[in-house]
């Protein structure tokens, strides 16, 4: 007889169905073995992964002990772990006094001190080296409960040419200190820093960068300081700004194809004289009058200085080391106002934030000013507007005079 | 043990067609029976107790050949004297034992006779089959007729030597 494909499967299929199969004791034992060896498999899992488990409960409390128990060791190794090599022993500031005289510190001092002797402390190298000296911290910080330090307040030992510093500015903990020369043509920043090494007693007049150590200030601290010309550091605030096409001043119209001569306008030209005229940069696509030399008003935020244009149109920050951070124009845009009479800042010592007031015509405006971007934040507006209102900010507090009154007003925060 | 002593004979039923050799069909065996321990908790009460056994084990058995050939490199096997379906005697295949046509089929090529046995045995559909193993429905027919074939000829050689397989 012959077959379909489907009648061939169908036969097979019944005949390996009547096959019939029993488990011998030798199957029985191989799958006991193996079952066994799941289990233990398991089992060695569940350790490992319960040893992690403790493993990283164990680490995580072992962190939470060490910050608990002493910050200012972890702030020490961070500081140092990104300082050259040799400053590593200006780590023992940082230890508890009955540390400070341990054998392996005192070793590395005379080879550090033999060291800042033989180069000249004023080079530019030495002072890129100086920056990585870790700063003093803030406040008074214990260490393991056994010791405090207090940084030096630095307002009444930082003296430019043998005077203190005019309209200086300083941070809250005394710590850094912006301020004038007494010519004005100078702008200083100091900054107190923790070093052991031999340092000088006064500041150099001779140099713009460099550590000094004068007398008042404890051993295991130094002042990093900073002189700038006042207005190289404010023109190049300036300049900077036009080149990261931010606009400061009126942009010039594009030159007109030169007109006819007529005898009319001739007279007319002989009146204006070139001295009268701008002076333009040229460039292919811009033509930028130059900039108008503007001055700045400092504050001390956090650890930055905060350089606000007397036109209130800018805002500048600084690091203590000469660095910009950012560089904005002051936008105020809402709500709309018809005439935008004079703008003053002033700056809110104890909580940091500067705030800003704009006369208009029937009110006082006042604002937060975001120094980062420039953008304003519209705060309230005042019922009137009069002269000398000698506005200040004190912990989010508005003070100011109307009618020889005092009047203070809680601004939202 | 006494439930593997239960299901040894269902299981093995189906190892036996997959597998060559004893060792290979008692691993299969052995890790569909683990995973059934392990999974026993998903089979539902008002279900069939041994369908859903012969799937753990078919999946346990197409798993391993997944892990030990590639489906998609096929050798196809051209066989010298091919005898039409038509000509086969079904007298022959009623003749045979069931321990020798078990025999004659482990003799498949394996993606062969992986394909036949899920079709002709386990009644899975051309579909289902071309999605198990990611293959086309093209290459399951191939395998089909190819199996049968080489069934055909071993089958019709035992009864008359002188046809020759090339496998």
């Amino acid at each position: 007889m012959k077959s379909t494909p489907k009648q061939f499967d169908q036969l097979i299929k019944e005949k390996l169905n009547s096959l019939e199969f029993t488990s011998q004791a030798s199957d029985q034992e191989l799958l006991k073995q193996k079952l066994h060896a799941a289990k233990s498999k398991a089992n060695k899992q569940t350790g490992i992964k319960l040893l992690l488990v403790i493993g990283i409960c164990a680490s995580f409390a072992l962190m939470q002990r060490y910050f608990k128990k002493g910050n200012l060791q972890y702030f020490k190794v961070q500081e140092i772990s990104s300082a050259l090599p040799y400053l590593a022993s200006e780590a023992a500031a940082f230890q508890p006094k009955r540390e400070v005289g341990s054998e392996s510190q005192a070793t590395n001092m005379p080879e550090l001190i033999a060291h800042f002797q033989q180069e000249p402390n004023s080079t530019p190298a030495l002072f890129e080296k100086l920056q990585h000296l870790p700063k003093f911290p803030h406040g008074k910080i214990s260490l393991n409960g056994l010791d405090e330090i207090q940084a030096p307040a630095i307002d009444q030992l930082v003296k430019y040419e043998g005077k203190f510093l005019q309209e200086a500015q300083t941070s809250k903990q005394k710590t850094l200190i912006c301020g004038q020369s007494e010519d004005g043509s100078k702008l200083i920043v100091a900054q107190s820093k923790v070093a052991k090494f031999k340092a000088d007693s006064t500041l150099s007049n001779n140099d713009d960068f460099g550590v000094y150590r004068p007398s008042g200030l404890q051993e295991d601290a130094v002042i990093q300081y900073a002189v700038f010309d006042k207005k190289t550091l404010f023109k190049r605030f300036q300049f900077e700004q036009i080149h990261h096409g931010i606009r400061t001043t009126k942009i010039a119209k594009p030159q007109k194809a030169e007109k006819v001569k007529t005898e009319k306008n001739k007279e007319a030209d002989a009146l204006h004289t070139s001295n009268t005229t701008p002076n333009l940069h040229v460039h292919p696509t811009r033509q930028y009058l130059e900039t108008e030399y503007e001055e700045y008003t400092y504050y001390i935020q956090n650890d930055s200085i905060l350089f606000i244009s007397d036109r209130v149109n800018y805002v500048v920050i600084m690091t203590p080391d000469g660095d910009i951070l950012s560089k904005a124009q002051i936008v105020i845009s809402e709500p709309y106002m018809y005439y935008l009479g004079e703008k003053t800042a002033f700056f809110d010592q104890a909580t940091g934030k500067v705030y800003l007031s704009v006369s208009t015509l029937y009110h006082f405006n006042i604002y937060e000013l975001d120094p980062n971007n420039g953008q304003t934040n519209f705060l309230i507006s005042l019922d009137d507007v009069w002269p000398d209102p000698n506005f200040s900010v004190v912990n989010g507090v508005l003070h100011y005079r109307k009618d020889n009154k005092a009047f203070q007003q809680q601004l939202r925060p | 043990m006494e439930l593997y002593k239960q299901t040894f004979p269902l299981m093995m039923s189906i190892a036996v067609r997959f597998e060559k050799n004893r060792e290979d069909q008692l691993t299969a065996v052995h890790n569909a029976f683990m995973k059934m321990l392990k999974s026993i908790e998903q089979f539902r009460v008002n279900a069939s107790f041994e369908g859903w056994l012969l799937r753990i084990v078919r999946n346990e058995l197409i798993d391993a050949y997944r892990r030990q050939h590639k489906l998609s490199n096929i050798e196809f096997t051209e066989l010298k004297n091919e005898i039409p379906i038509a000509d086969f005697q079904i007298e022959i295949l009623e003749n045979t034992a069931p321990s020798q046509l078990l025999d004659i089929i482990n003799t498949l090529p394996p993606a062969s006779k992986l394909v036949f046995n899920l079709y002709a045995i386990d009644d899975y559909s051309i579909n289902q089959i071309s999605e198990e193993l990611a293959i086309t429905r093209d290459t399951v027919k191939w395998h089909l007729k190819t199996s049968r074939k080489i069934l055909r000829e071993t089958l019709a050689n035992l009864k008359n030597p002188e046809h020759e397989i090339n496998s």
